[in-house]
C-alpha cells in the first residue's frame, strides 16, 4: 500500500511509551501495534486527532505516502 | 447477569406453542379422527367420505401428505428458536445466524410447495381405492398458497442484509 505509518518513529523521537499513547487515544494496544505495523485498513479521524494532540505533530508526521512505482505507469 | 431482551423470551414462547400447533394437530387428526372432529374438520376428508372407509394405507399416506408440510413448517421454527438462541447470546451478525435464515427461507418455501401440492396428493389419495372414473386429480391454486411466500422472502432477504452487514462489521473491525 502506498500509505505507511511512521508512529513508531514518532513514538521513538518523542520517547512515547505505545502503551500510554494507546490508554490516552482510547484503544487497545493490540490495535495500535496494528496501526503502527500498517495492518489496519483505515485510520478514524478522531483516533488521529488524539495521537496528534498527544504527540503534538501533524498528520503529515504519521502517514506518509510513497506511490508505487508500478502505479506511476 | 446477562440482559436478556424480554421480547426474545416472548417469541421463544410464541415458538413453543406454534411447534406444538403446527404437529399435533395432525397427528391426533389422522390417529383419532372421532375425537378430533370434536374440535375440528378436515372439510376435504369428510367430502370424500370420512375416514371410516379408508384403508390402513390411505392412513398412512394421508398423514404424510398432512406432515410433510408441517415438518417443514417445525423446522422452520426450530430454526428461529436456534436465531433466537444466537441472538440472546450478542451474536447478531455471524455466519450462524445467516445459514439459520436462509435454512428459514428454504423451510418456508418447501412448506408453501408442500402445501400446495398436499391437497392434490390427498385427494389422489382419498379417491385411489375408488372405482374407475371416480378417481380424482385436482390442482388448485389460492392467496393462502402465494401468500406463504412472503415469509420465505423475508427470511432471504434478512439474510442477505446480516451477510452485508457481517461484511461492514468485519471492515469496521479493520478501522482504528
Amino acid at each position: 500500500m502506498p500509505i505507511t505509518v511512521k508512529l513508531d518513529v514518532m513514538l521513538a523521537e518523542r520517547k512515547v511509551k505505545s502503551k500510554d499513547l494507546a490508554q490516552h487515544i482510547g484503544i487497545t494496544e493490540a490495535n495500535l501495534s496494528l496501526l503502527k505495523s500498517g495492518k489496519v485498513k483505515g485510520v478514524r479521524f478522531a483516533t488521529l486527532e488524539a495521537i496528534c494532540d498527544y504527540l503534538e505533530c501533524q498528520p503529515g508526521d504519521i502517514l506518509k505516502y510513497e506511490p508505487d512505482e508500478t502505479d506511476q505507469g | 447477569m446477562q440482559h436478556r431482551p424480554n421480547s426474545l423470551t416472548v417469541l421463544k414462547w410464541v415458538i413453543y406453542v406454534s411447534f406444538l400447533g403446527a404437529i399435533v394437530p395432525v397427528i391426533w387428526k389422522w390417529v383419532d379422527p372421532s375425537s378430533f372432529s370434536v374440535f375440528s374438520k378436515d372439510d376435504i376428508v369428510e367430502a370424500y367420505g370420512g375416514y371410516a372407509r379408508l384403508a390402513l394405507w390411505q392412513r398412512f399416506a394421508g398423514f404424510s401428505v398432512n406432515a410433510l408440510p408441517q415438518a417443514c413448517l417445525a423446522y422452520a421454527l426450530y430454526c428461529l428458536w436456534r436465531l433466537i438462541q444466537q441472538l440472546e447470546a450478542g451474536d447478531w451478525f455471524g455466519q450462524k445466524n445467516e445459514s439459520y435464515w436462509r435454512a428459514i427461507g428454504q423451510a418456508m418455501l418447501w412448506y408453501v410447495v408442500t402445501n400446495w401440492l398436499g391437497e392434490t396428493l390427498l385427494i389422489l389419495v382419498l379417491t385411489a381405492t375408488n372405482g374407475p372414473g371416480h378417481r380424482e386429480l385436482t390442482v388448485s391454486i389460492s392467496n393462502y398458497d402465494v401468500l406463504g411466500l412472503i415469509p420465505a422472502l423475508m427470511a432471504f432477504v434478512i439474510a442477505r442484509i446480516v451477510s452485508l452487514a457481517r461484511a461492514q462489521r468485519d471492515e469496521l473491525n479493520e478501522i482504528v
